[in-house]
């Protein structure tokens, strides 16, 4: 049953069950993306 | 260097066979399908009462709740000064996490219910109580005193909380893809569900970080998912409940089969982090209703939703030394920690409920036993002191099991909150002593709790059922006449509780009144027809009785216990090929049904099918151990010993059975005469009606309460009186003479024999002794070990040679069939017609 993390997940930003399923990793790629776009989002508005 | 070995258990609350094989044959849960193909599965048997902390707790302690003391969902913290949710100071034993602690083995425990406060084990605790509050802003989000452990990780921890206001349409969709129709200042289902969702999300991100970064031997990541959503949206779930709302139906029908594959992907990626050397189990505690018994409106009684929480979990496992892709039958929550500790080739405890499934290992390992693990000194890893509580938290965990119905809202009157809470304590523990077979401590607690000014209706019915049991019927009544006082909605129950006294008083007539009465109601004419069915069967009137049960299948054809009970009828009917049908399709509906088993086994033996009735008999004897009936059918079936009479030169028993007068004495001396000692106690001394004496043994009058007697009877003959010949010991083998005489005989020498020559004779009576005759004579039909000679009684005095050498052939040349005519009376046949 051994498994490597070997899959590439498209992370969008409002999130998704399988990102959440994933566990640790899944829910802090997700953050993490949310983060980017909110940051571009906010240097967006700044311009 | 052999790596060691490991065990993870993913526990999913309520989780139902029901609703799991339609989506594995739909190829929507294949993360389990893939542990179902290279494991074990079958049902796990939950206990009573169905409360998920205290279930969860017999899991992880192998003990049924008397013993380990987590008796609900809610505690009296121990201040006095308040109600809070159920915390594991309550734990009276050592949990499996403790026992692996003291062993130097590590530990994930992730929300465990109960886990609150963390306990101090080598490894990591997420707590129930971790991440259940939250607060406006996720940036402000604290951490609930005493939720995990080690404190220094708190941080890392911390963040991988799922706030439920980060949870977008993204993760409501897939459960509710219409849910922009939901009124949502009407309804509330929709934070309910995000609130589930969030919950669970951080037991997952915990056990997956935990598994993947931290060193372990066991991990237990409990999740309540499955069982909070279907309290919330199974009544939505297909097929449509004629009263549920088209367009509710329309909106929340896919909610519970998304829970299902939620868990489902999670599962998948835990597996991710189990190698070759880690056993797998995926588990629930109980079932859950799905069928059209699904209820809409919940009875007004303490923790009603626990009435929907069906008798069989899901047990699968896979792993190092698992058989693949076998079924196993029999397996209890019980069974979980000494099956584990098994594998750890750690000792189990000889005070442990649960035994260890043997069944499920290629090779289980020698089982190890010591006294009791909470009889060992040292460290397990448990508090040493009080952990302070965090009331805010408690507080929302509390809104939560009121939002499932768990508990009532507690009183703002703090003391009579405190009380009603005592209240529930001591009636779960009323309850789980009943269902222990422990009757008059349950009692004592009901009676005490009949005192409290409160709710008395359910310490009222448990009490009823205490007394049939009990047989003291005139109590029942009264509790019963108490109950009816209270004109309670579901009056028409009653009505058959009251039939079960008057049936079990053997007062029939009056419950078979009721019995028709109500059979015409929607809902208790199934089980109306089942009584009925079971009375008939009773008094061996085994076509009415078909035709009662046949109706109460008609209305609840998945009824294990009615198909069952109908594949009896037709077997005593002698139709084996149609009660072959009904034994199976009780056995397909219900695995875990030890009688079912035996009952196949019967009716396969006489179809001359004996290695298939071997190996019902078998497997009826691995769902209880203790069936000597079916471990003797078993033996049978494969020696062929009932049929082939080969028992020759063997050990065995002698009764002489029959109805009272029906010349069993006259036998039995004259089996004395020809050589057979007969276990007698000379009490009852010859007289009139037997002047050469009843060879009679008191104890045997009792045989009902006791059959110890018979462990004194090999070799011998005994007396046994027809109906009571259901109760001898099942562990002996036995031959039955059994003696046949005209009924109207019967009757006249027994009403001389008691000076009622001139008395007319009881309505019924015949037909009672014909019907006693016709059980005895069906019981030994079936029954593994014991073969029947019948005699008549004028043909015995009439050719005693004849009919002594039939003797003497069937008990094996033990008697001397000479010495047995010598004995012979003919003037002591009177009363004839």
């Amino acid at each position: 049953m051994s498994k490597k993390d070997k899959q590439k997940f498209v992370i969008p930003e409002k999130g998704s069950l399988g990102l959440l399923a994933h566990g640790h990793k899944g829910l802090r790629a997700w953050r993490e993306e949310k983060n980017k776009k909110s940051t571009k989002n906010k240097n967006g508005v700044k311009k | 260097m052999a790596l060691k070995n490991k065990v993870v258990i993913v526990g999913w609350d309520a989780a139902d066979w029901k609703i799991i094989y339609p989506l594995l044959a739909e190829g929507k849960l294949p993360a389990l399908k893939k542990l179902i193909d290279n494991g074990v599965h079958g049902n796990l048997q939950t206990l009573a009462p169905a409360y998920s902390p205290m279930l969860w707790t017999s899991v992880a302690t192998g003990k049924t709740a008397n013993k380990h003391g987590i008796l609900g969902f809610i505690e009296i913290n121990p201040d006095k000064q308040q109600v809070r949710p159920v915390t594991v100071s309550q734990r009276k034993t050592r949990a499996l996490w403790n026992i692996l602690h003291n062993q130097g083995l590590k530990s994930n425990l992730i929300g465990w219910w109960p886990s609150h406060p963390s306990e101090p084990i080598n490894g990591h605790v997420v707590s129930d109580m971790w991440g259940k509050r939250f607060p406006e802003e996720r940036e402000k989000w604290g951490v609930e005193k005493g939720s995990f452990h080690p404190k220094s990780l708190i941080n890392e921890m911390a963040d991988l909380r799922v706030h439920v206001n980060e949870l977008t349409e993204q993760h409501v969709l897939p459960f509710i893809p219409e849910a922009h129709k939901i009124d949502q200042e009407k309804d509330k289902s929709l934070p309910n569900l995000l609130k589930i969702l969030a919950q669970n999300s951080t037991f997952q991100a915990c056990s997956t970080y935990l598994m993947e970064n931290k060193e372990w031997d066991f991990t237990g990541v409990y999740f309540n998912m499955i069982d909070h959503i279907c309290h919330g949206f199974m009544r939505f779930h297909p097929p449509k409940l004629p009263r549920v709302r088209q367009e509710h139906f329309d909106i929340y029908k896919g909610v519970v089969e998304g829970a299902y594959r939620f868990q489902d992907m999670m599962l998948e990626r835990t597996l991710d982090f189990c190698d070759d050397n880690t056993l797998v189990i995926v588990m629930s505690d109980h079932g859950y209703v799905s069928d059209n018994d699904r209820m809409l409106d919940m009875p007004g009684l303490r923790a009603a939703p626990a009435l929907e929480h069906r008798d069989f979990g899901i047990f699968v496992a896979a792993g190092p030394g698992i058989k693949k892709k076998e079924k196993i039958f029999g397996a209890s929550l019980l069974d979980i920690t000494p099956t584990i500790l098994n594998f750890l080739d750690l000792p189990i405890g000889k005070d442990m409920d649960g035994r260890v499934l043997e069944d499920v290992f290629e090779n289980p390992n020698p089982i190890k036993y010591i006294e009791s693990w909470d009889e060992v000194e040292g460290d397990f890893g448990e508090h040493n002191e009080k952990v302070e509580s965090d009331p805010l938290s408690e507080q929302q965990a509390i809104e939560q099991l009121i939002e499932l119905g768990y508990i009532d809202r507690p009183d703002e009157n703090i003391e009579k909150a405190i009380k009603e809470t005592w209240i529930d304590l001591q009636f779960n523990l009323a309850r789980v002593k009943f269902s222990n077979d422990d009757i008059d401590e349950a009692e004592k607690i009901l009676l005490d709790l009949l005192k409290e000014d409160t709710d008395t209706y359910p310490f009222l019915l448990d009490l009823i059922n205490i007394k049939i049991k009990k047989k003291e019927f005139v109590a029942a009544t009264d509790f019963l006449e108490k109950l009816k006082s209270k004109k309670p909605k579901g009056h028409l129950k009653l009505s058959l509780l009251e039939a079960d006294i008057f049936m079990a008083s053997n007062r029939p007539e009056q419950a078979l009144e009721i019995l028709n009465r109500i059979k015409v109601n929607s809902s208790l004419n199934a089980p109306a027809h089942f009584k009925i069915g079971k009375h008939f069967l009773n008094v061996g009137r085994y076509k009415e009785a078909e035709e009662a049960f046949q109706k109460s299948i008609e209305i609840k054809p998945d009824n294990a216990k009615y198909q069952h009970a109908i594949a009896k009828a037709l077997m005593l009917q002698e139709k084996y090929e149609d009660a072959v049908d009904h034994a199976l399709a009780s056995i397909e509906l219900v695995r875990y049904y030890p009688d079912a088993h035996y009952t196949l086994g019967q009716i396969l033996e006489k179809l001359g099918e004996n290695e298939s009735a071997k190996l019902a008999f078998e497997t009826a004897n691995k769902l209880r151990p203790q069936n000597i009936k079916a471990k003797k059918g078993a033996n049978v079936s494969a020696n062929g010993l009932k049929n082939n009479k080969s028992n020759v030169g063997g050990d065995f028993i002698t009764i002489v059975s029959g109805l009272p007068r029906s010349g069993t004495s006259m036998m039995m001396q004259a089996l004395h005469a020809g050589g057979m000692e007969a276990l007698s106690d000379g009490k009852r001394k010859s007289d009139e009606n037997n002047p050469k004496g009843y060879f009679e043994i008191d104890e045997v009058k009792s045989l009902h309460k006791d059959n110890s007697i018979l462990d004194k009877a090999n070799n011998k003959s005994l007396k046994v009186v027809a109906p009571l010949l259901k109760f001898i010991k099942p562990e002996y083998n036995y031959k039955v003479i059994f003696m046949l005489r005209d009924i109207d005989e019967i009757i006249l020498s027994q009403k001389k024999m008691l000076g009622r020559e001139n008395k007319a004779t009881r309505m019924g009576l015949k037909e009672s002794l014909q019907a006693e005759v016709r059980k005895a004579q069906a019981w030994a039909k079936h029954e593994p070990g014991v073969d029947i000679l019948y005699l008549n009684y004028t043909d015995v005095i009439n050719q005693p040679e004849l009919d002594f050498k039939k003797v003497s052939d069937f008990l094996n040349n033990k008697v001397n069939a000479k010495n047995m005519t010598a004995a012979v009376d003919k003037s002591l046949y009177r009363n004839r017609k």
